[in-house]
């Protein structure tokens, strides 16, 4: 590399920058870390350094029966999301991969709808319109709206993923006597399983984190976790809210490890086809 | 359309015929299961989201409480004009309605959609629907023998104009304005106005936002382009660990640092800094850094992305022709990260505007924008017609901002690919 040795200025500059991506980074995940730690402490004040460590808190989660139901709650309707999400997202995304006829920009903007539109509109919609056939207060009702969020982002995941499949391959196994079926299973899926598990990472966490269609949509009997902890944000010193808080961030963090860990396999995956040294 | 062998040779006619009818027959099949794979997901969206979601919007333009209620009354007046007198075939139409209506539940909705217009025009309906014994030998009499303001010209004009089937009446709401009793339309005087700075303070909010995470943002993507791989790495999963934390827990992680007895103040506190605590939850301050810390990613990836495929020879290039640093920037880089700045930008600005939880739970009255005024129009006060009508201002501001961003970016997804 032959640059210009940087001048004093260019130095000093570079220094601030540094000096401001540690101080931003501080911003990001600075309140999480200060917030987490309060689910250990021992009294009910929010106050550093904490002087007894306990696990009050996460007994009290588990022991009410409010608060251990919207954990199961949200962990029912985040699971029966991501079935019903992957089974007409993935279907879509082939079909869409597929498509031939014009329109599939305006097919696209049709799909990405409840991405656009504010959750809030979204959620009272369906707030309207479930309560007229009763599925407001139900859990088919809650799963079937975190679907209409969460099935757009898994079209978008596993469309990513069939770009980059080869078309010809079908055919190899259709000319060898595989039917459609079979095809998708032993052929398809395994070359597109990167995305469809990224669909699915984020069908589970959309539904996992959304507040606005449950706060209408889910009855008392439905309530899930974050819906819980807009209740009762009002108390902060009912440090169950932190208990959950921690136990929601384990969570994110496991979401993001399966992510983490399926882009580099498939990263890897990809570089091992390139230099065929496999 | 002529088909040629492999060799170079002719079909016969009837064999490229034969050829072509079975190509178009498996393109035609090819298009249909197309077709198929992709109908579950819309006929699923039309009926769980999009449909509803045009049925509720539909309710902001929809007049049909007041003609179903009060079916001749509409009758009577449709060919009155406020310039005429108020004929007795109104009052005595009225009558008729109100006697029919055995039970308070069956004017109801067509009261509450009247004293949205005219407060005060639901009691006296009810009231009057409860005197209603028998029919009045002069209903004219009888009503303004009620309340005087039956004689107003005003009191009917209103129902007049509510009679259905469209209406502009939530939509005009919407935005400050209504319709004068001659039908003209006019602005709401001053101190019952609320919605126009509702919607500029949305509007403010989210613009606030955005300039923020732009100015944060683009350092700290510069910064994530130029570093190291393995600290970029780093700054990645710490941009990312909160991306993927849930809203509540930002939110909540914001209240139990910022509040009066929160981790902030307490630490002040107890190092003797403070005697009495800073009111730091509330507010626009408040607002703005949460919704900064839930949106940057929308900006920040964007523009790492676009930062990366600069090389830095270009710069060392700009550098060596002379340029001063500042010059080679403005005209060099910036020029290059546009589309992303852009991207970013309308992201941040689409999803700020839609947001419900932060201001609810750390914001003050005044920053309670449109998605608190829909919630509260649901929920607290019921009134899905300006309910209806807030979401149709907030929705088409939105589709403006997607419509530039699929412009700008070339794509459709209004999200980043890396989460």
């Amino acid at each position: 590399m032959t640059g210009f040795p940087p001048t004093p200025a260019q130095k000093a500059g570079r220094l601030l920058l540094v000096v401001f991506g540690v101080l931003f980074c501080l911003f990001l995940i600075g309140p999480i870390l200060a917030f987490v730690p309060m689910a250990f402490n021992d009294v009910a004040v929010l106050h550093y350094p904490i002087q007894h460590f306990s696990l009050r808190w996460f007994r009290a989660l588990f022991a009410s029966s409010d608060w251990s139901r919207a954990l199961l709650n949200s962990f029912l309707v985040a699971a029966g999301t991501t079935f019903l999400a992957l089974l007409i997202g993935v279907t879509a995304a082939i079909g869409l991969w597929r498509w031939r006829s014009a329109g599939k920009d305006a097919l696209m903007v049709l799909i990405m709808t409840p991405m656009i539109v504010p959750s809030v509109i979204g959620a009272t919609s369906m707030y309207f319109a479930f309560a007229r056939v009763g599925l407001d207060y139900s859990y088919v009702g809650l799963v079937l709206a975190h679907c209409a969020f969460a099935a757009p982002i898994v079209v978008v995941t596993v469309s990513a993923a069939l770009q980059r499949f080869d078309g010809n391959l079908l055919r190899a196994a259709a000319s060898l006597g595989a039917p459609p079926l079979l095809t998708f299973r032993r052929v398809t899926l395994p070359l597109i399983l990167p995305g469809v598990v990224s669909g699915a990472v984020f069908a589970f966490a959309i539904s996992f984190d959304d507040v606005v269609a449950a706060l209408f949509l889910a009855g008392p009997d439905q309530r899930t976790l974050p819906v819980q902890m807009y209740m009762r944000s009002g108390d902060l010193f009912d440090l169950v809210i932190a208990a959950a808080a921690t136990v929601m961030l384990v969570i994110a963090i496991s979401l993001m490890a399966v992510l983490l860990f399926v882009r580099r396999g498939d990263r890897l995956r990809q570089t091992g086809a390139q230099g065929a040294a496999h | 359309m002529t088909a040629v062998h492999a060799d170079g040779a002719l079909l016969q006619p009837a064999e490229a015929k034969r050829l072509a009818r079975r190509l178009a027959r498996s393109e035609r099949s090819a298009r249909l299961s197309a077709l198929l794979l992709v109908t579950p997901l819309l006929l699923f969206l039309l009926m769980v989201f999009i449909g509803p979601l045009l049925m509720m919007l539909s309710r902001g333009v929809r007049d049909a409480e007041v003609a179903q209620a009060l079916p001749a009354t509409v009758l009577a007046l449709r060919n009155w004009r406020h310039d005429a007198p108020i004929p007795d075939a109104a009052f005595r139409a009225l009558a008729d309605d109100l006697a029919k209506a055995h039970t308070p539940a069956a004017v109801a909705d067509a009261a509450a959609r009247l004293n949205y217009a005219l407060p005060g025009l639901r009691a006296m309906l009810m009231s009057a629907r409860a005197r209603m014994r028998n029919l009045p030998v002069d209903p004219r009499a009888f009503f303004v023998g009620l309340s005087p303001r039956w004689d107003d010209k005003e009191t009917w004009s209103a129902i007049r104009q509510a009679s259905g089937p469209l209406t502009d009446f939530y939509l005009l709401s919407a935005l400050d304005l209504r319709r004068s009793s001659t039908g003209a339309i006019e602005a709401v005087p001053a101190g019952e106005s609320a919605f126009v700075q509702a919607i500029l303070r949305t509007f403010g909010i989210s613009f606030g936002v955005t300039a923020l995470a732009i100015l944060l943002g683009f350092p700290f993507a510069y910064l994530m382009a130029t570093t190291g791989r393995r600290m970029a790495g780093v700054m990645m999963l710490i941009l990312l660990l909160p991306f993927w934390t849930a809203v509540m827990v930002r939110v909540l992680a914001w209240s139990m640092l910022l509040g009066r007895e929160g981790i902030v103040n307490d630490g002040l506190r107890s190092l003797g800094l403070l005697s009495q605590p800073l009111d730091l939850l509330y507010n626009r301050t408040a607002v703005l850094v949460s919704l900064l810390h839930i949106f940057i990613p929308y900006m920040v990836l964007p523009l790492y992305s676009v930062m990366k495929t600069i090389p830095t020879s270009q710069m060392r290039a700009a550098a060596s022709l002379g340029a001063p640093p500042a010059m080679a920037f403005r005209r060099i880089f910036l020029p290059q990260i546009v589309p992303g700045l852009a991207a970013g930008s309308l992201l941040v600005f689409i999803h700020s505007l839609g947001v419900f939880v932060v201001p609810a739970v750390l914001g003050g009255p005044r920053e309670q924008g449109l998605p608190v005024l829909v919630v509260n129009y649901v929920t607290k006060t019921p009134n899905w017609g300006l309910a209806a009508a807030l979401s149709m201002v907030l929705l088409v501001s939105v589709y403006l901002l997607y419509w530039l961003f699929v412009k700008l970016t070339k794509t459709v997804t209004p999200s980043v690919s890396a989460r």
